[in-house]
């Protein structure tokens, strides 16, 4: 479990730290091999600080100067984290990849960087990196679960290896051969990492943990692992993966189910609320197909239509999380969406016509016990099959039918609306991603399909 | 019985524990104030999707209803009970996790549930 390889990790970097207060390196060949080994433990450090939910920023590292002005300022703890331990790791040092002296520093050092490995790979197997999560407990750490607490462990090794900071000069300079440059490059470090606020951050995070469960703590590694597909990071990929799923939906409107109704609606109100430009009635159309679609069950999805629903659902989830992040007030997603989302009510709307015929669509029997006196009451648990005319499936059908607009947007033939549209190069360059997103230019070509609208 | 006077029932049933229903009735409270401020502030929209989301992950089998007037209109003063009441919500998702019996996966979504609880009650205030 990772909660042993976190207490290793502990056990063997105060180790490590508390040599280099009392020892003195054996040689050239100790100080590489402890040079390499803190190497390794950050980058492991800074690794599973990425698959716990980011903080990486767009920008590549910062110079020293900078990374300590962001560390002073305040903001997101995850992020300033993550630029500390990139800064803290680059010391601009090269070291011979030797073999290992078995010296009292460098040992427990190595230990320290496996046991941080070993805790990276076992979150990976369930959170693979760039990819949607592998596993539940994927899903639920990605959605914020478990995460506090285990940033609150990652902190409390980034103050182990402040702490050995401040002890690796002393360890060299009492040393048998006299190494300036390396003396000076650690002194160098040990002054940053006490100077920046690097410990300071931690302790922030190590607060702030104080009152969770360490749950991440009990996770092992996964079984065999799903399908694995992108994830969506950037409003382009959205676009992308938005469009592909409608356009599956729309060649299968027999597959259309419950669930792909429930994410559809909500991802069309998330997504009339990212657009600045968004019209105030079609958000309240989406919202109120939304908590229609809410209210209603079916059977379980399958093969395809399952991939589908995984689509949408990440999707909507790309989309809640800008608004959770809310840093790019007024950086709108103008248009990206704006042609998707009448296809996709249209698609949804033929869609809940066919899976109302076939009887896999129910809604709650309209019983409600309502037992005297009682504040909270049990809903009724009896769900019958929908018809045609319950007013949940008439009013849902009206909400789609009114958001797929009119009949057809102008210049789009009905069997270009089967085939996914990937945003148009000419759009991205009116709209501005937040700062955060990098927008490379390219991102916006897909494999394969042509943009045009067919015969 | 009134809607404000609802929310403060709910949240001492949820604080002091032993209604089992507490929890779904709390959901159910804040999803209909959503549902009554139709075309108002976007950050009600916002908080709808978590609570939706909240709902579809860790409350599908427990639909209850409460037996309470909608709210009157968007306030301060509802916002403010909602907002108590998603905190309050949060802290009983913060105890499954730490001592729920479940499995990992279960106390994990109850952890993120925690979250997504105190983000929408940010929203709001």
């Amino acid at each position: 479990m990772i909660g042993y390889w976190l207490d290793e990790a502990h056990r063997a970097l105060r180790a490590a730290g508390g040599a280099a207060e009392r020892t003195e390196a054996s040689g050239a060949a100790a100080v590489h091999a402890a040079l390499a080994g803190r190497a390794d433990v950050l980058t492991g450090l800074i690794r599973v600080t990425d698959l716990l939910g980011g903080g990486r920023p767009a920008e590549g590292p910062p110079t020293r100067e900078a990374a300590s002005r962001i560390l002073g300022r305040p903001g997101p703890a995850l992020t300033r984290l993550y630029i500390g331990l990139q800064t803290a790791a680059a010391t601009g040092l090269q070291f011979a990849m030797s073999e290992d002296p078995a010296d009292a520093v460098t040992v427990p050092l190595r230990r320290t960087a496996d046991a941080v490995g070993v805790i990276g790979d076992i979150l990976a197997s369930h959170v693979p990196p760039r990819q949607r999560p592998r596993t539940p407990e994927g899903v639920a750490i990605r959605a914020g679960g478990g995460v506090r607490g285990a940033l609150g462990d990652i902190a409390r090794l980034v103050t182990d290896v402040v702490a050995l900071d401040s002890q690796l000069p002393g360890w060299v300079a009492r040393g048998e051969q006299p190494m300036a440059a390396a003396y000076r490059a650690m002194e160098d470090m040990a002054r940053w990492s006490n100077a920046s606020q690097l410990a300071a951050v931690a302790g922030e995070l190590i607060a702030d943990a104080a009152e969770q469960p360490g749950l991440i703590r009990l996770l092992d590694l996964a079984g065999s692992p799903l399908e694995s597909t992108p994830a969506v990071t950037t409003p382009v990929e959205a676009a992308a993966r938005l469009s592909v799923a409608r356009a599956w939906l729309f060649q299968n409107p027999g597959r259309v189910g419950v669930v792909h109704l429930q994410l559809a609606t909500q991802l069309g109100l998330a997504l009339h609320l990212l657009d600045d430009d968004a019209d105030p009635d079609q958000r309240q159309i989406w919202r109120q197909a939304a908590l229609n679609a809410a209210d209603l069950r079916g059977v379980p999805e399958s093969g395809l239509a399952r991939n589908t629903a995984g689509e949408l659902a990440e999707v909507l989830r790309w989309a809640r999380s800008q608004l959770r992040a809310d840093s790019a007030a007024g950086e709108g997603h103008t248009g990206r969406f704006a042609h998707e989302l009448p296809m996709l009510a249209g698609t949804l709307h033929a869609g809940l016509r066919q899976v109302t015929r076939s009887g896999d669509l129910f809604v709650r029997d309209d019983v409600l016990r309502r037992p005297a006196g009682k504040l909270i009451y049990m809903a009724s648990k009896r769900w019958r099959p929908v018809s045609r005319d319950d007013d949940v499936v008439r009013d849902l059908s009206r909400l789609l039918f009114r958001a797929a607009g009119p009949a057809k947007p102008a210049g789009v033939s009905a069997a270009a609306q089967g085939f996914p549209q990937p945003p148009r190069p000419g759009a991205a360059s009116t709209v501005e991603a937040p700062a955060r997103l990098n927008l490379p230019p390219s991102a916006s070509r897909h494999r394969g399909r042509s943009s045009r609208s067919r015969p | 019985m009134e809607y404000i006077e609802a929310i403060h029932e709910i949240r001492s049933r949820l604080s002091t524990g032993g209604d089992r229903y507490a929890a779904a009735a709390a959901l159910h409270l804040a999803i209909e104030a959503w549902s009554n401020f139709a075309g108002g502030d976007p950050a009600w929209d916002q908080v709808g999707l978590e609570l939706l989301d909240l709902r579809g992950r860790l409350y599908l089998d427990e639909d209850v209803a409460v037996d309470a007037e909608p709210p009157s209109g968007d306030s301060v003063q509802v916002r403010t009970a909602v907002s108590a009441l998603l905190q309050e919500l949060a802290a009983h998702h913060d105890r499954l996790a730490r001592y729920g019996h479940g499995d990992l996966t279960v106390r994990l979504d109850h952890d993120a549930g925690a979250e997504q609880c105190r983000q929408a009650a940010a929203v709001l205030t």
